[in-house]
């Protein structure tokens, strides 16, 4: 079968051409018509009661599809004006909803049965399936589109910021176009990647998340433990997220929703830098500490003010938009959903910029009553217009403030007084000269036919398509700076162009057999197989020498020299069979067991097999007898599960040793420029006993409702076995290569626990509010590894978490020589360098005395949202953080690394001049001879932090509108929000989930938007 | 359920396909598939000559350059920019075990080693014209005797590795050194006694001048290791174990082989004369072929600031007055090695120290950008350029043999052999265009001097004639003299801030091994002594 997107769209562009016509019609009607027009109304009363006969005080009756409303009194009795015909809904906290079609009778009395769990019947998206939530037997977490909807979010990772216990979401940068990287459950492994698998309309994709419309997600279901995963077998070990896009109903009417936001971005914290004075300060004391000529006269210091603050130079406020449409309906034999969704954002840096363009069109066809036809196409486009920020921050950081932005000529200054360092680029060239272009194209198509085969024997086959098409031209003008042919000048401007693509396809088969016998035994069974290949190819080019630095000049075309060229293809496969069986009895004992066997082409045939089984158990106690006369729990159900799950993860061809030519040229031959030579050596050594990394997992969690299901709490404990690491360890340098082969060496543990609490309830008539907080611990362990996986500042040992800090321990500063020669040996400390700590107490300062500092990866991680409603009004506030971690700031050193080189204010401000002047930070001294650079905890830092990710207030005007706008207008609502608000935490960079001086600071964001429903 | 059957049997068509889960990636080959002609035994060659260009390099990076600073660094003769605080530390004598420059320059030794040892044992198998066979073997053997030799007198007791190693054999040990101090001298008084890196570089020069080597290549075969190349690295390596017979025998070789000084002391430094006359062995540069086979060296090298070169030179080490004091008045080689502040110019632009450095600048390998480039390719975008670097040149062999012969008590002809090395300034022209200041001949060294003075001749003329080229700092540590030369308080260093050279008998002769690399070892790799 094939994908038949070329026809599919027309098909969906013919019903949506009518509707547009309706719609501009009812808008008419909105302005113009009078409510009277609408139908005859008259006042129905009644009495709301619970199964004992109890009246409900503050139940909601409403009328369906309008904004009437009203609450039960004291004896549960309402009374509403309503039309023949109308719907009342009838709504109760910890209750079934009803409703009743309003007939000849005026008294409507209701009897609302107890709520069976909340949200107890809501189907959740599972792999190759779905189940009820009641019936679920592993760890799944499920964001709804209610929680996601209305949002303003730039991309999927922040939808799930903080949303469920054992996710972790860390914001790549604060790039217009960031995303974000998600851990479940702790690292699992520490060579192959950590990535969860994401897939997307039953498609596992390459690209994960990025570049997806958030406004199209209908939910996300997370599947974290292993028996949930092992159906994704090699690929679950990382966990598995599952996005579900919106489809259309059958027979539902047609609704259109838009909604639109913009926002205001600013650096949430600047990071301070130097004065001019303070610089030359610095510089003099850095010559002048080791005894070399001091750069700066005593006046030039004392003329100096504030000087240039490089950092607020490339800095802007940014500035994002985003429009959302999505039209969504059904007839009797199909079911369609259209979304669009345009995105600009400008960045905090000048010259960054990312806009982004999403279209799809979904359609499911009743072919017959027992075959349908589903077809999704999701076109993406993005492009980013950018310029060298990277180098831009990183030279703003430390480029000497003493300059002016542009010298006498008007070119910009160079670097060129005395002791600065004259080779580096001007902060400004780079944000506004260099430009980096990037493209995405990427195109999501999904298709299947479902068969029901007989009465609950389904197949369903599927041919899923991912193209992602990523192509950047880097552009470096032809520029000069400082005092013409001094550094900086780069007469010919290059053009790098590089084009990436990438085509995964996937054909899926799966067999499912649904029934339940006798009216107690649920069984469902699956079987299944799986192909997915992957294809990918580079071209790139380059060409130097344009004649000016126009962007119409910036086209391979216009250069005249250096024409260049290369490629590289690559690709792999995996091919599975899976199967499950679900099984329960009387809601209450539910079992689940599932097989998946995978053979990839990452692994050599003699190994390429791997079998991953998972199973799972599920016990509702609330549904035994025993527990009938328990009212304070409404729902408790116990689970446990295992399995075993594989990461491959590991690049595309581990196990091979190659040769190439890369870098190996040499030219021979008298005089001149000889003849050059190709060589051939091994570059990387392969290891062909490569197999699959495996982690078994164990898991028992509780689920429990209070209070009328008011209050839910979940707990789950897991420990992650992960054994035949596949793991570089670095090698010796004996090996004579620089990238370490694929090696499985080494386990590591994670034990962890995770609570969700949450409790919704409503005061008054109209005043509803949840709160939901969730927390996780993780304990990280290698428990075995072949010889520890040294790094220059961290280490990986048995008994210790993966990637631990190492190094020396700081014990202050030497503040007397006195104290020097008091002290174990330090060759050659001078007052005012760091004094180490001796470990191993004998008397000297040596590499034995380094030890653990503490971890990189934060073993505590929370989160948490609050949401308000009263009457037309909203509020949504979210939270997220992390405790427990260290991060190193070596990265911005200090005026130790460089010269002067270095402009933090706030190691300035805190550096030793003298005796009793600092205990923390060291002098500065050219040269370092007590090396303070040193890998210390002189340069960690905590990064444990709160943010107030989000925090939204909105008001529906609905409730406003008169009766016939009411009936066109479902939903008017306007907000205002604010992104990452705060976050409360002690790491001196742009921020704690950054490196210090990489990426892109992290912006505070203002948003006001609109929601408009038809 | 026909139907369901059909599909089942479709199922089964997919599984038995397992064919397409062969991938093999694209544009490498595999081990298997490669050594089998001699093509392929060209290509393995050629890409452990790749290895020379990759030296010491600057800093932590891994360009290549014709540039190796390693050798100044460790003596007294430059200073370091002050952006470059690992060369203040192992000029002082306080580098770190943890230095990220002393792990780059061990890899660089192994990443070497790998692409000779992967030729040595691969070539042997291929079925092909056995001459040049034997050539190809000859000029591997070289370049393994090469990087074994260097590993030996900056790491001393690094392991030796001698084929491609797999995952399980890495952990090598370290290898033997031992050495003495004659009492009954002041000077050249250190020997190496026992040192399997030396003895493994001189077992693989043996086995290279056992092969088809030329004395002295000539046309295309310039640039490969000839039987030349080969006896002067073993002379050198004999210098440092004192066997003065041994490499008198060997430097006589390759005196005979037709090597001529060129006659202007500038040309060997401007790029010009690449593969000359006085040519032992120097790494090949091209430049604008696009494979990266181009030489970085000139931008780091280059007084930082006066825009003398493509990409303006970054001065990365610049002279000490302690080096100009050493010039004779009136050496011409001064000139061509050294800019002085507000004296001498680079065509015609004077010197002016722009960047708070010593007064001077560094002269040799300054190549200008066009039109005073000579004809040099020069890349002005990435500063590059097609100048070859020269490891030996004649006027070394006869410094050599100088020496030997002092060694071997015959001072006369020492002094004679360091004159023909004098006698070049009588042809060497001011390379300034504005200021000419005055050069002179050189006085030749009397033949009635004594061996000390000799010694102190020889040493006085090394320094100055191969200012720059990586050799004084290594010299100082094979004589034995390091310490009292370094400590000395008249040097420049020591006098503008006292006790600057920190230099230990014993300890800084070697650079310590790796942190990194001990902690890797697992506790099999031991630190040098006093690290």
């Amino acid at each position: 079968m094939e994908l038949s997107p070329a026809i599919f769209p027309v098909k969906c562009l013919k019903r949506i051409m009518p509707m547009r016509k309706k719609f501009v019609v009812l808008l008419i009607a909105m302005f113009l018509l009078n409510s009277a027009l609408f139908a005859q109304q008259s006042t129905v009363t009644g009495k709301v009661t619970d199964e004992n006969a109890i009246p409900l005080i503050g139940a909601t009756v409403a009328i369906s599809g309008s904004n009437t409303a009203v609450a039960t009194d004291a004896n549960g009795n309402f009374s509403i004006d309503v039309a023949r015909g109308q719907t009342l809904e009838i709504s109760y906290v910890g209750k079934s909803d009803q409703k009743v079609v309003v007939g000849k009778n005026r008294v409507i009395n209701v009897v609302l049965k107890d709520q069976v769990g909340s949200n107890l019947d809501e189907v959740v998206v599972i792999g190759y399936g779905t189940q009820a939530k009641k019936d679920l037997t592993g760890s799944v977490g499920v964001v709804s589109q209610a929680k996601m909807d209305d949002q303003a979010t730039v991309g999927i990772g922040q939808n799930l910021q903080g949303k469920l216990a054992g996710v972790q979401v860390i914001q790549n940068n604060g790039t217009p176009y960031s995303g974000t990287q998600i851990k479940i459950r702790g690292t699992g492994s520490f060579g192959a990647s950590s990535n969860p698998l994401v897939v997307v309309d039953g498609m596992i994709t390459n690209d994960g998340l990025s570049d997806l419309n958030p406004n199209d997600v209908e939910n996300i279901t997370v599947l974290k433990d292993a028996a949930s995963a092992a159906i994704y077998g090699s690929r679950g070990a990382n966990g598995v997220v599952i996005v579900t896009t919106k489809t259309g109903k059958f027979e539902s009417p047609v609704k259109i929703n838009f909604s639109t936001y913009a926002s205001v971005d600013k650096i949430r914290y600047m990071i301070p830098t130097l004065t001019a004075k303070e610089y030359a300060t610095q510089v003099n004391d850095y010559y002048g500490a080791a005894n070399l000529p001091v750069p700066f006269t005593q006046a030039e210091i004392d003329s100096y003010g504030k000087g240039t603050n490089w950092v607020k130079e490339i800095t802007q406020g940014g500035f994002k938009q985003n429009y959302s449409l999505s039209v969504t309906g059904g007839t009797k034999n199909n079911a369609y959903a259209v979304t669009a969704n345009y995105y600009n954002g400008e960045g905090v840096i000048k010259n960054t910029m990312f806009k982004r363009g999403n279209v799809k069109i979904s359609n499911i066809t009743k072919l017959l009553s027992n075959l349908k036809l589903g077809v999704s196409v999701n076109v993406n486009y993005g492009v980013s217009n950018n310029t060298d920020w990277g180098q831009a921050i990183d030279r703003a950081l430390i480029f000497p403030p003493t300059e002016p932005i542009f010298d006498a000529n008007g070119d910009y200054s160079a670097a060129i007084h005395n002791g600065e360092p004259v080779t580096m680029l001007n902060p400004l060239i780079a944000v506004n000269l260099w430009k980096y272009k990037q493209t995405w194209k990427k195109l999501l198509g999904t298709s299947y036919l479902e068969w029901e085969i007989i009465k609950g024997l389904k197949f369903k086959t599927s041919l899923n398509a991912e193209y992602y098409d990523w192509n950047q031209d880097h552009f470096i003008p032809a520029y000069t700076f400082g005092p013409k042919g001094l550094i900086g000048d780069h007469p010919i401007a290059e053009l790098y162009e590089d084009g990436n693509q990438n085509i995964n396809y996937e054909f899926d088969n799966i067999l499912t057999f649904a029934r339940t016998f006798n009216s107690v035994h649920d069984l469902t069974v699956m079987a299944g197989y799986t192909y997915q290949e992957t294809n990918g190819s580079n071209l790139s080019a380059s060409r130097n020498d344009f004649l000016n630095n126009d962007p119409n000049m910036q086209v391979l075309n216009a250069g005249n020299s250096n024409i260049a060229n290369g490629g590289s293809k690559y690709a792999w496969g995996i091919q599975s069979y899976l199967g499950r069986i679900n099984y329960g009895f009387e809601d209450k004992y539910l079992l689940s067991a599932s097989l998946r066997v995978d053979q990839t082409s990452r692994i050599a045939s003699d190994h390429r097999t791997g079998v991953f089984p998972g199973a799972s158990a599920g016990w509702v106690i609330s549904k035994e007898k025993f527990f009938e006369n328990v009212r304070l729990i409404n729902n408790l159900k116990l689970r446990a599960s295992w399995g075993i799950l594989g990461n491959q993860d590991i690049g595309t061809y581990p196990y091979q040793t190659t040769l190439n030519s890369t870098g190996l040229y040499y030219p021979f031959g008298a005089g001149g420029d000889g003849i050059t030579y190709t060589g051939v050596g091994p570059t990387s050594l392969g290891n062909p006993n490569i197999r699959w990394e495996k982690t078994e997992t164990y898991g028992v969690g509780l689920e429990a409702s209070f209070l009328g299901n008011r209050l839910n709490f979940i707990t789950d404990f897991y420990k992650r076995n992960t054994s035949d690491i596949l793991v570089q360890v670095p090698l010796l340098a004996t090996s004579g290569v620089n990238n370490a082969p694929y090696q499985n060496a080494g386990s590591v543990s994670n034990t962890g626990v995770e609570f969700t609490l949450g409790y919704t309830d409503r005061i008054g008539k109209s005043f509803k509010y949840d709160v939901s907080v969730n927390w996780t611990f993780n304990k990280n362990i290698v428990t075995k590894v072949p010889s520890p996986i040294i790094n220059n500042f961290t280490q990986t040992q048995v008994g210790q978490p993966i990637n631990e800090w190492y190094g020396y321990v700081q014990e202050g500063i030497f503040q007397t020589t006195d104290e020097i020669a008091k002290a174990p040996t330090q060759p050659n400390a001078e007052p005012g360098d760091i004094r180490f700590r001796d470990l191993d107490g004998n008397g000297v300062i040596d590499a034995n005395d380094r030890k653990f500092l503490g971890k990189t990866v934060a073993p505590n991680n929370f989160g948490g949202s609050i949401s308000l409603e009263y009457k037309g009004f909203d509020l949504v506030t979210s939270f997220y953080g992390q405790l427990g971690a260290l991060k190193s700031m070596d990265q911005v050193g200090f005026a130790i690394t460089r010269g002067g080189e270095q402009t933090s204010a706030w190691m300035y401000g805190q550096r030793w001049t003298g005796e009793g002047t600092s205990n923390y930070v060291p002098r500065v001294v050219a040269g370092d001879p007590n090396d303070n650079y040193r890998r210390s905890t002189f340069w960690l830092r905590s990064s444990d932090f709160f943010r107030l990710q989000n925090l939204q207030v909105g008001y529906d005007f609905t409730g406003l509108l008169n009766d016939g706008a009411a009936k066109v207008i479902h939903k008017l609502r306007f907000y205002v929000a604010a992104q990452n608000l705060f976050c409360l935490n002690s790491y001196p960079g742009w921020d704690p989930e950054q490196n210090i001086n990489e990426g892109y600071p992290m912006p505070r964001s203002l948003y006001v938007g609109v929601n408009l429903g038809f | 359920m026909k139907k369901t059957t059909f599909f089942l049997i479709v199922l089964i068509g997919f599984v038995s396909c397992s064919k397409r889960l062969d991938k093999m990636p694209y544009g490498v080959v595999s081990t298997d598939n490669f050594y089998k002609t001699a093509a392929d035994a060209e290509m393995a060659v050629t890409a452990a000559y790749k290895s020379f260009q990759l030296l010491d390099g600057q800093n932590t990076w891994n360009t290549q350059a014709g540039y190796t600073p390693m050798g100044d660094i460790t003596g007294p003769d430059v200073q370091a920019h002050p952006d470059l605080v690992v060369y203040y530390q192992i000029q002082e004598s306080i580098i770190s075990p943890s230095s990220d420059q002393i792990l780059m320059l061990y890899q660089r030794c192994y990443k070497a080693l790998l692409l000779a040892n992967e030729g040595i044992e691969k070539i042997p198998g291929i079925d092909m014209d056995e001459n040049l066979k034997s050539r190809y073997m000859g000029e591997l053997y070289f370049i393994r005797g090469f990087w074994m030799f260097r590993l030996g007198y900056m790491f001393g007791t690094a392991p030796v590795v001698t084929a491609p190693l797999n995952i399980s054999e890495l952990n090598v040990p370290n290898s033997v050194r031992e050495t003495s101090f004659d009492q009954s001298k002041n000077v050249n008084n250190y020997t190496i006694t026992k040192s399997d890196l030396f003895d493994q570089a001189e077992s693989d020069f043996k086995m290279a001048l056992q092969q088809n080597l030329a004395d002295r290549n000539t046309g295309d075969l310039m640039g490969r290791a000839d039987k030349g190349a080969v006896k002067a690295y073993l002379a050198h390596l004999y210098l440092y174990e004192h066997k003065w017979s041994e490499a008198k025998t060997l430097l006589e070789d390759v005196m005979s082989y037709g090597y001529q000084l060129l006659p202007d002391y500038n040309d060997l430094f401007n790029g010009t004369h690449d593969n000359s006359s006085e040519s032992v062995f120097e790494v090949q540069y091209t430049a604008l072929n696009q494979k990266g086979t181009d030489n970085f060296g000139t931008v780091l090298n280059a007084p930082n600031g006066e825009g003398y070169v493509a990409g303006g030179g970054w001065g990365w080490t610049r002279p000490t007055p302690d080096l100009e004091r050493e010039y004779e008045d009136g050496d011409p080689r001064l000139e061509a090695s050294i800019f002085r502040k507000n004296k001498d110019d680079f065509f015609g632009q004077i010197f002016l120290d722009k960047v708070n450095g010593t007064g001077l600048g560094i002269r040799k390998w300054c190549i200008a950008n066009p039109p005073n480039n000579n004809g040099v390719t020069v890349d002005p975008v990435s500063w590059n350029n097609s100048a070859n670097y020269t490891l030996v040149r004649y006027a070394e062999v006869l410094l050599w043999y100088a020496e030997v012969m002092n060694e071997l008590g015959d001072q006369a002809t020492a002094a004679t052999y360091l004159n023909k090395v004098r006698a070049r300034t009588g042809t060497t022209t001011d390379p300034n265009t504005v200021n000419h200041n005055n050069i002179k001949q050189l006085l030749p060294v009397s033949s009635s001097l004594r061996y000390e003075d000799i010694f102190w001749a020889i040493v006085h003329e090394r320094r100055v004639e191969l200012a720059f080229e990586g050799k004084f700092g290594w010299d100082l540590r094979r004589w034995g003299i390091a310490k009292e030369y370094l400590t000395d308080p008249n040097r420049w260093q020591n006098e503008v801030n006292p006790g600057y050279f920190k230099y230990q008998d014993g300890k800084d002769e070697i650079f310590p091994l790796p942190q990194i690399e001990i902690d890797r070892s697992n506790g099999t790799l031991k630190q040098n002594p006093k690290y």
